[in-house]
């Protein structure tokens, strides 16, 4: 450079003592610190199992085989109250693995969708997507379990009054739907043949259409001509007339098409309905209720596994091996020619012809006529039949008496409880309502932020080269997105998991609960907490490494 | 020639072939902001056309309505013989003809250099894997890069990325380009490379549209200019003209040459 002479270097410093040297000053202090810290810790822990040790309250862990008289309201056939705490410990965390597994599953599906609504362009989607957000995630999650159990799944109506799916009637099938058919399979098939030749495409399309819509008005006319007099429909039946007419006189091509549509099809439907040909009514299945509601719980269907189970499942995993292999082969074909396969539904396909097959070669076999069962102290061998008929089977037995793998039996009303039913209790209900909701709210912000932080030049640039909306979504936005969604979402689980004790609060039976009472019962509170840290721990730890292992993937390579 | 109205000109003499891009009378407006004003242009077949004018003066806006990144409201746009409308095969349609360069890149930071560019051929075109990976070598050798396929835009100089974005719109084989503001985002030593790139592409006969303050480039490579201002182009002519000193401008294409030069 001009303006610098290069004068003489000056006398070169090198270090003088190690203990001036910074990176080993840095190992030094880090030594210091672990040593310190081990001082302090052991001090604590010291003192601590002195003072135990003193009121004799040593922490030792042999009291998990205790037993004692210990009640679960929520427990596995399994389990009876005089198992020992052992029994009691797992049944805990069964019940919280099932709250939180099952929470958050659903929690997820539920803030994805709030958290796209929350940028919808819709604006009634969008601000009711807003106050469920504010609403939720502003009050204490205690709070909202409390009401969640005392104001929402105890004042359900009772037993009798049970809400009821399928209710009475539900299944009504009218005659008229066989009309639809009659029109709409011709009218389908003869549309996909037309030619590219656009207006007469779309006069085809809305004449089928209009048909169908016209047909379902006249059934309406007819039936309540005949019956009851008119209803609001008749409105709406004129209504459509009158805008076909005048639509007819637009002259537009779309407008005048869907015009000629409907006009055809009020010319067919009126003439039906003069000459009276179409009955009214329909096809009404007996409907016997799958689910049920009450502030007891909700009670669903038992699904067992038969022994025929596992031959079925062999079938479903050869089903499903097929869909990898067409999964990975269709991506080369793809990759050499170019080609577009739909590949996931062809692997669909494949595991769906697994399922079914397997279902139907599992049972060709008949179901046995006959068994051994224990009458009066002796062994029989009678007909199944009677065997059931006189209550002599065993469930176990029931399971090997089906020629199905799986065996569906639906609710039974014995007295004040369910029998064949799978019963969620109105605890479990409450709280896995109250976790799903208040995380959701918090997950749909995530969503929100992480689809917002792609750049809107990244959605400009895939539009620009060409890419469909789909396209762009799943390859453009989401990749970008998800980096920024997934770590604050696996808080949000750890979150979940962890707030899952509460349950405490209403006598959800989850681990911390059981726990409670074990140390309440047995004393022994320092080992009785150390499980129940270690637990949830585990559990944290178990969420965070899928967690770090998923975000992985999705890291941005930059210089 | 000043301020001539497009239009009537070249109805009274018509060209030999069509023009590739023709707009009518094409208005827009933001809210109540009016963008565009009765735009009329035409462009014919391996025509470099470079656009200026003050910012906010609608030149991005109008050659985003050009692939309809943006949507016009009135008049008409017609490219290479398709209206663009609302009619979604159209669109489609016209964008994989369009090929576009983005002030800020707009590269997919999470895809390869090498995946950037064969993604639309190998998803849109539906070409084979093999053949969309030599388009790519073949384009980054021609913008100069060809050792940079594997690896990611974050890796990459601004200029490098800039050379990648316009090799990922030429693998689609597009009959057009569009470029809004492609160096301004640049440091100056790397305009130089990217500018480069460009005048090979229009040297080997490619239709550009060009929104620029390079004026060198818009001297030395443009076939004609177009000055546009409050959302009209106020003058438009070979860049001789527009150059010249000699010429009697527009007042206010004179203003802003005065500014710019």
């Amino acid at each position: 450079m001009a303006g610098y002479t290069q004068s003489e270097p000056p006398e070169i410093r090198t270090i003088a003592s190690y203990l001036r040297d910074e990176r080993i000053l840095q190992i030094i202090a880090q030594i210091a610190f672990v040593i310190i810290v081990a001082i302090v810790t052991g001090l604590i822990v010291g003192s601590m199992l002195d003072g135990l040790a003193a009121r004799n309250l040593s922490p030792n862990f042999s009291f998990i085989n205790d037993h004692k008289f210990f009640e679960i309201g929520e427990a596995p056939d399994w389990y009876t109250s005089d198992d020992s705490y052992k029994e009691a410990f797992l049944v805990g965390v069964i019940n919280t693995l099932r709250v939180v597994t099952v929470g958050l599953v659903f929690t997820t599906l539920l803030g994805v969708i709030v958290g796209i609504f929350l940028l919808s362009s819709n604006w009634v989607l969008r601000t009711v997507s807003r106050v469920y957000v504010e609403i939720l995630r502003n009050i204490p999650l205690l709070v909202q379990i409390f009401v969640w159990f005392f104001v929402i799944v105890l004042s359900l109506p009772t037993l009798n009054d049970s809400l009821r799916l399928p209710g009475e009637g539900i299944l009504f099938l009218p005659h008229r739907y066989l009309l639809y058919l009659i029109i709409g399979i011709p009218y389908f098939i003869y549309a996909r043949r037309l030619s590219a030749d656009q207006p007469f495409r779309q006069l085809a399309k809305s004449a089928g259409f209009a048909a169908l819509i016209v047909a379902e008005g006249a059934f309406v006319l007819i039936r309540d001509l005949h019956g009851q007099g008119v209803d609001a429909f008749l409105l709406l039946y004129i209504i459509a007339s009158v805008v076909g007419i005048f639509a007819f006189f637009q002259g537009r091509k779309w407008w005048w098409t869907t015009a000629v549509g409907v006009l055809m099809g009020q010319v067919v439907a009126g003439t039906l309905f003069y000459l009276g040909v179409l009955p009214a009514g329909g096809f009404k299945p007996t409907t016997s209720s799958v689910i049920l509601l009450n502030n007891r719980g909700l009670v669903f269907p038992q699904i067992q596994a038969t022994s025929r189970f596992s031959e079925w499942m062999a079938f479903v995993i050869l089903g499903s091996l097929v869909a990898a292999v067409i999964w990975l082969y269709a991506a080369r074909i793809t990759e050499e020619t170019g080609r577009p396969i739909p590949r996931g539904l062809y692997a669909f396909l494949a595991i769906a012809i697994g399922v079914v097959l397997g279902w139907f070669v599992v049972g060709f076999e008949p179901a046995p006529s006959t068994i051994a069962v224990e009458q009066d102290g002796a062994i029989v061998i009678m007909e199944v039949e009677e065997a059931r008929e006189e209550a002599l089977l065993t469930p176990e037995q029931e399971l090997e008496l089906t020629s199905s793998p799986l065996r569906v039996t639906l609710p039974e009303r014995r007295g004040r409880r369910f029998v064949n039913a799978t019963t969620l209790t109105p605890e479990y209900l409450a709280l896995l309502m109250a976790l799903v909701v208040y995380t959701s709210a918090f997950i749909a912000e995530i969503v929100r932020a992480g689809i917002q932080a792609v750049p809107r030049g990244q959605l400009e640039a895939a539009r620009a080269v060409g890419l469909s909306q789909a396209q762009t979504l799943r390859m453009i936005i989401l990749p970008q997105a998800l980096r920024v969604i997934i770590p604050p979402l696996g808080n949000q689980y750890l979150n979940l998991s962890k707030n899952s004790s509460l349950a405490i609060a209403i006598g959800f039976a989850d681990v911390f609960q059981v726990s409670n009472t074990i140390i309440n019962q047995s004393g022994q509170s320092v080992s009785g907490f150390i499980i129940v840290l270690s637990t949830y721990l585990l559990f944290s730890l178990i969420i965070s490494l899928i967690m770090n292992t998923v975000n992985k993937r999705f890291q941005l390579v930059t210089r | 020639m000043s301020a001539v109205d497009p239009i009537l000109e070249s109805q009274d003499q018509p060209k030999d072939d069509e023009p590739i891009i023709i707009c009518r009378d094409v208005n827009k407006w933001f809210g109540d902001f009016h963008v565009l004003r009765d735009v009329s242009l035409e462009v014919a077949l391996q025509e470099v056309l470079v656009i200026i004018g003050p910012s906010g003066s609608g030149k991005s806006t109008f050659i985003r309505c050009i692939n309809r990144l943006e949507e016009h409201q009135e008049g008409q746009i017609i490219v290479d013989g398709i209206e663009l409308g609302h009619d979604v095969r159209n669109i489609a349609a016209i964008r994989r003809e369009i090929g576009m360069v983005f002030q800020q890149f707009n590269l997919f930071p999470h895809l390869t250099v090498e995946e950037n560019i064969t993604l639309a051929p190998m998803k849109v075109r539906h070409w084979p894997k093999e053949r969309a990976q030599q388009k790519a070598q073949e384009l980054l050798e021609r913008v100069g890069i060809p050792e940079q396929a594997q690896k990611y835009p974050g890796q990459l100089s601004g200029g490098q990325q800039q050379r990648v974005a316009i090799a990922r719109a030429l693998a689609m084989e597009p009959k057009i380009m569009l470029f809004d503001e492609p160096t301004s985002a640049l440091d100056p030593e790397m305009i130089k490379e990217v500018l480069d790139v460009m005048k090979e592409l229009a040297l080997s006969g490619m239709t550009m549209l060009v929104v620029t303050h390079e004026m060198g480039f818009a001297r030395e490579v443009a076939d004609r200019v177009v000055f546009m201002d409050h959302g009209r182009i106020v003058e438009e002519g070979p860049p001789e003209h527009f150059f010249d000193d000699n010429v009697e401008h527009h007042p206010r294409t004179e203003l802003f040459l005065s500014q710019i030069l």
